[in-house]
């Protein structure tokens, strides 16, 4: 997979990131085990969370739109368990079936740590994964079925329009927009579809600073290069992949103004 | 959350409960999943020649697959039968057409097509762009709707 040239801005307005790789589900997997992944990340991640479940998503072509889908209830499901750094700017999700990690920004100050140092993070936070689940006959390499990345920016707008920030929103009424949606394709080298890249921009109030923010959420999702199993996945680049459609998706729906503001390199 | 599936939760050993599955309320995949389910009750060895069980990733993936193709109009009712590698196959041998999709998960499964008529013959492993399976499904359903019109004008 060939990745053109990426865009980058010195100074982005990201808020949170993810990556997130999906595999066939670890039936032995089990509660007892989520207990001992908690130890085994607990020096940078000593406080933990329970929550809700994702679902499974996999982004399919070919089909028209089907029925809700199935629920398939055989035992008890094992929850989704949050690894949370002491500072809490970082992450890592787990359940049987989703290795997840976040960096989310603090402090107003904080600094976005950048993509390649996060995805180095993560590779080897995933690595450890690995090693514990093999040395634990819980399963071989990873049967990874999707590669996702969501990323989450706010604006202030309390001083701009909507037309200083978006591309082609010189017809939408300030006060009006609630939110606007696009799903895209994703094509890899030889045009065949490879995942979706969705797009989401939200206005609204911010509680937390009390301002009115807009706010721009991606989510890229792409199935793995490879063609066969057990066939070595090259995470980094998938990831890279995803991270250059976002950032030029989010190039191309903002503004010049802003790139100068957010220090779009050349 | 429904009753039954409180009750099922205040249980310690619910070995023995049935499966449960939502309804689509499509009644060809309806039909299909009942067949899907039924393979749960086989063990190591069904065929006396060694078969292995259907895997739980190939039982999923037959409810997946069929939940996302079986819902068009005219699509006759596949037969669903286990594969001895412990596979689900999908198959329908009927109005001139041989249409068998073997899954090994929801992302894994061998297709083969042939149309008597047309002399069309493919095989492929498909992962996430099922154009094609969808395409054998149509030509199915329109067979059998062409069969079905002229049983009323006759």
């Amino acid at each position: 997979m060939s990745l053109q040239a990426s865009v980058n801005f010195n100074n982005p307005p990201i808020e949170e990131v993810s990556y997130s790789l999906q595999f066939r589900p670890l039936e032995n997997l089990h509660i007892g085990y989520l207990g001992r992944l908690w130890e085994l990340f607990s020096s940078d991640f000593p406080n933990i969370e329970q929550h809700p479940r994702l679902s499974h998503e996999i982004e399919r072509f070919g089909i028209t739109e089907s029925p809700p889908a199935l629920q398939i209830i055989e035992q008890a499901l094992v929850p989704r368990i949050f690894l949370v750094s002491d500072s809490g700017n970082k992450l890592i999700q787990i359940q049987d079936d989703r290795f997840i990690f976040n960096w989310r920004k603090r402090a107003p100050d904080e600094k976005y740590p950048r993509f390649e140092n996060l995805v180095a993070e993560y590779i080897a936070l995933v690595g450890r994964f690995e090693e514990f689940l093999k040395a634990n006959d819980i399963s071989g390499p990873l049967e990874v079925d999707q590669v996702e990345i969501t990323n989450v920016n706010y604006i202030d707008s309390t001083d701009l329009k909507l037309n200083d920030i978006f591309c082609d929103f010189k017809n939408v009424p300030d006060q009006e927009l609630e939110q606007v949606v696009f799903r895209q394709t994703l094509r890899g080298d030889d045009s065949e579809p490879v995942g979706r890249l969705y797009s989401a921009i939200k206005t609204g109030l911010r509680r937390k600073a009390n301002k009115r923010v807009h706010s721009i959420q991606f989510t890229g999702r792409v199935h793995p290069f490879q063609s066969a199993p057990g066939e070595e996945m090259d995470v980094a680049r998938e990831l890279r992949f995803i991270r250059d459609k976002i950032n030029l998706a989010f190039k191309k729906i903002t503004s010049d103004q802003m790139h100068n503001i957010w220090g779009l390199e050349n | 959350m429904t009753d039954l599936q409180v009750v099922q939760s205040l249980l310690t050993n619910t070995a023995d409960l049935p499966t449960q599955i939502r309804a689509s309320q499509i009644p060809l995949v309806d039909k299909v999943w009942g067949k899907i389910v039924d393979l749960k009750s086989l063990s190591d060895n069904w065929d006396s020649y060694g078969a292995l069980k259907p895997s739980d990733s190939a039982i999923k993936g037959a409810l997946e697959i069929s939940r996302i193709t079986l819902h068009g109009s005219n699509i006759p009712l596949p037969d669903v039968v286990p594969v001895p590698n412990g596979n689900v196959q999908l198959e329908w041998s009927c109005l001139g057409i041989y249409l068998e999709v073997e899954i090994q998960s929801d992302t894994r499964l061998t297709v083969s097509f042939e149309d008597l008529d047309t002399g069309e013959e493919w095989e492929e492993e498909l992962r996430f762009n099922l154009h094609k399976l969808t395409e054998a499904i149509s030509a199915l359903a329109d067979k059998n709707l062409n069969k079905r019109r002229l049983q009323l004008v006759n």
